[in-house]
């Protein structure tokens, strides 16, 4: 009889541990952790942020319903499972017991005035949301979500959506939240030194049991160079974009170390295939032939980046690893040109920003000259990253120019769309594509979705629409006394860090 | 003098009315902030219905008239980015700006004042020599460049500074030095200039003649004298520093006024443009009347009525 009540309250055990994902709550806390990043929030208001660096400092103050774990698979935050009633209805289940940091339960309410706020138009969160129909509160602890259409990605852009208190929210307004943020994540807001430090302190009451680092300091260092040297100096335990030329600066430094992730940003060259000798294929295959892409990420992004075949990354669902990027081969090139009847080559213009991405006007420097060698003339012009993206939104860019692209939800869907038809970010259309990529994006089974995609890709790969080049690497400077490594999905996320 | 002080005010509304018009005319000129603030994915309705909600789809001189009815009322209007008031974001970066403007200028004339005294007095001695070689290599020598060398050496191999962000006294060491070099070189150069032309007058000969020591002669005749340019030099530099030093303030992370302003322009966060220009330029405006108002009481010659 005894031994049967132990084994009850083991089993009562057991599955408490399983309910909350985190490990159990760690012992004596403490300590501080300082990251330094290139960029601060513009503000703390879960709506309106949505710059990386932002993401990284609002992830820990807001949970969402469902984020990715370190090996990338989605796994439920806020909720504890969701449930596909119909193609187009979703149902949540939510955590109980959880409360916001001010003291406000966590439940449904919560959860609609979120989604009803992120899907309002004005919402920079919106294209998130967009298709979603409605939100209903089945009861305190299920949501049932109905979307227009099938909206597979439904599930990973949730990861980006902080749930909000909604009547500290309504009593205190937007703009008050944007400086004082409340959620229920593992870390409270302390303080704010706007353009310079922003204070998080651990949340003791976390459902996912409290962090064992105390205290969080994201500080704001513009300049790469003086972001090393914080590291160097033990001011900051971790640096965003370590930018790759200063990598071998702390190769003998004992205290720091380099970590690196595949990457989730790419960086291509897009090619407006309605306009001059950019309608014909064989001269798109020729200008990827032409540009040694290898040369480019070994040289200018000193080797960390990966050339790709297509506009999918690796990191992202859909990724087809059977295609292999365009070799360089100048001579097919100039015998693409020859065939497609431009044996001396043309003139065209080639836009590109200076300063948005990594080493971007180096970049472009070497494609043109690249293009040169194979006959094609391009003339560069560089413009400052307001105007360019002013200029891209109203499809004004072309015919050849760099732009980079990411996907929250990283899903080949939003890459492929810059290939796609009909939208105002595309720059090709082929009506045979497109039928699949629609079939693809409306399929809601994660597996059979990326099978799609993948077959996809050998077309795209052959149509050329872009040249295709590369994905960056994240890089971050991490002080070794730090136990952290940098996710695929780069979400900085301290957590689960603990110090030596 | 009272009425002097009134007229140049007055006047100081009109160089506002007009830098506002100017700097409202341009920021709407270089493009629209709602795509700046919204993802790629984001839809042509989303785009439309933003610069609905910020006003962008008026005409541009209504949306000037409504802009300048809000900020008779102290409402600069909320910042697009930070959807917080903008001009509490410019005065919040008031101190720590103030702070390393003071801290550099009067660091630059601590040092370029003396230094260049003593240069002008020793003219081709090797005093001057190495005073002319720091004011040179002052001017001439990147500010990013030297503030990186600075962090290296004291921050990262010496550690006696911390290598960024503000704080307290030895927050602001580095950053103060680095940007006072460079006002020091002018000032220095300024300031042995006009001594070397006071230097050579007769009524110094005539001093120095009828006796007085040097220091006197030096201090009350030549220096007083010499004053007037350095002053108005010294006047517009802290005019300049005040409404921001970018550079400094990127390399050493300092939470300023340019860097403000700058992120503002890059943005395209207009309400924060407005409200950090409409600042400078008060400032400005300010700054340029007190170094007038010191002409005055350094020389007495000068009246203002």
């Amino acid at each position: 009889m005894r031994a049967m009540r132990i084994a009850v309250l083991l089993l009562i055990a057991m599955i408490g541990t399983l309910w909350a994902p985190g490990t159990a709550p760690s012992q004596a806390a403490g300590g501080t952790v300082t990251v330094a990043q290139g960029a601060e929030p513009a503000t703390l208001d879960a709506f309106q942020e949505i710059s990386r660096s932002g993401y990284n400092v609002t992830l820990h103050i807001y949970d969402p319903l469902f984020m990715r774990n370190d090996a990338g698979k989605i796994v439920p935050m806020l909720a504890t499972g969701y449930k596909i009633v119909n193609p187009t209805t979703w149902q949540f289940t939510l955590r109980q017991g959880v409360k916001f940091h001010n003291g406000e339960p966590f439940d449904a309410t919560a959860v609609k005035f979120t989604f009803d706020r992120g899907r309002l138009k004005e919402s920079p969160e919106n294209y998130l949301l967009d298709g979603v129909k409605d939100v209903r509160i089945v009861d305190p602890y299920t949501v049932e979500v109905t979307t227009v259409n099938p909206m597979p990605l439904l599930l990973p852009n949730l990861m980006s959506v902080g749930i909000v208190p909604s009547r500290y929210f309504q009593e205190r307004g937007a703009s008050y939240v944007a400086t004082h943020p409340v959620g229920t994540g593992p870390y409270r807001f302390q303080s704010w030194v706007k353009d310079d430090r922003l204070t998080l302190e651990a949340n003791r009451d976390y459902w996912g049991g409290a962090p064992s680092i105390q205290t969080v300091v994201f500080r704001l260092i513009p300049n790469p160079a003086a972001r090393v040297a914080a590291l160097r100096s033990g001011e900051a335990d971790v640096i965003t974009d370590f930018a790759p030329d200063l990598v071998p600066s702390v190769a003998n430094d004992p205290r720091v170390q380099a970590a690196v992730t595949t990457g989730t940003r790419s960086i291509n060259i897009m090619l407006d295939t309605g306009t001059g000798p950019l309608r014909d294929k064989r001269v798109r295959q020729a200008l990827n032939y032409a540009v040694d892409k290898n040369a480019i990420v070994k040289n200018i992004l000193g080797g960390f980046g990966t050339v790709e075949a297509t506009l999918v990354p690796a990191a992202y669902l859909g990724f087809n690893p059977r295609l292999r990027p365009y070799a360089y081969d100048p001579a097919k090139a100039k015998a693409l040109l020859a065939q497609a009847g431009y044996p001396n080559g043309f003139e065209i213009v080639f836009q590109s920003p200076r300063g948005r991405y990594l080493a971007d006007a180096d970049v472009s420097q070497a494609v043109v000259g690249y293009l040169k060698a194979v006959g094609v003339n391009a003339q560069l012009k560089y413009f400052e990253w307001g105007n360019y993206v002013n200029m891209y939104f109203k499809h004004q860019l072309g015919p050849i120019f760099l732009i980079g692209s990411g996907s929250a939800a990283l899903d080949a869907a939003d890459a492929l769309e810059n290939v796609s038809c009909g939208v105002w970010d595309s720059w090709y259309c082929n009506p045979g594509i497109q039928s699949r990529y629609e079939k693809a994006k409306a399929t809601i089974d994660p597996d059979r979705r990326a099978q799609l995609y993948r077959e996809i890709q050998p077309l795209i790969y052959d149509a050329a629409p872009i040249i295709f080049m590369y994905t960056q690497q994240g890089i971050y400077g991490v002080n070794r006394r730090l136990n952290w490594v940098p996710r695929s999905d780069e979400v900085l996320w301290l957590a689960k860090a603990t110090l030596k | 003098m009272q009425r002097y002080v009134a007229r140049r005010l007055v006047q100081a509304v009109f160089v506002l009315v007009g830098i506002s018009v100017v700097a409202f005319a341009l920021t709407h000129v270089i493009g629209d902030p709602v795509v700046l603030l919204l993802p790629f994915q984001a839809s042509q309705a989303q785009i439309i219905a933003m610069r609905h909600l910020f006003g962008l789809d008026q005409p541009l001189p209504a949306q000037y008239l409504a802009f300048v009815r809000a900020a008779l009322h102290g409402d600069f209007g909320l910042s697009l980015r930070q959807n917080t008031p903008a001009m509490s974001l410019v005065l919040d970066r008031v101190p720590a700006t103030a702070e390393l403007a003071c801290a550099a200028l009067a660091l630059a004339v601590a040092a370029a004042v003396p230094l260049g005294i003593a240069a002008a007095l020793r003219r081709r001695s090797i005093v001057d020599r190495a005073a002319l070689l720091f004011s040179m290599i002052g001017q001439s020598m990147p500010t990013f460049w030297l503030g990186l060398q600075a962090i290296l050496l004291f921050g990262v191999v010496l550690r006696w500074f911390p290598t960024g962000g503000s704080g307290g006294f030895r927050h602001l060491v580095l950053p103060a030095v680095v940007l006072g070099v460079f006002s020091a070189a002018g000032i220095l150069r300024l300031t042995r200039a006009a001594m070397l032309d006071i230097l050579a007058e007769d009524y110094l000969r005539t001093a120095r003649a009828k006796g007085l020591r040097q220091v006197t002669v030096v201090v009350k005749h030549a220096l007083r004298n010499a004053s007037l340019p350095v002053v108005t030099w010294i006047g517009l530099e802290l005019g300049t520093l005040l409404g921001g030093a970018v550079v400094t303030e990127t390399v050493f992370s300092w939470p300023g006024m340019g860097r403000l302003a700058v992120q503002a322009i890059f943005a395209r966060d207009f309400p924060v443009v407005q409200a950090a220009v409409l600042f400078a330029a008060m400032v400005f405006v300010l700054a340029t009347l007190l170094t007038d108002l010191m002409y005055a009481w350094l020389d007495p010659r000068i009246h203002y009525s």
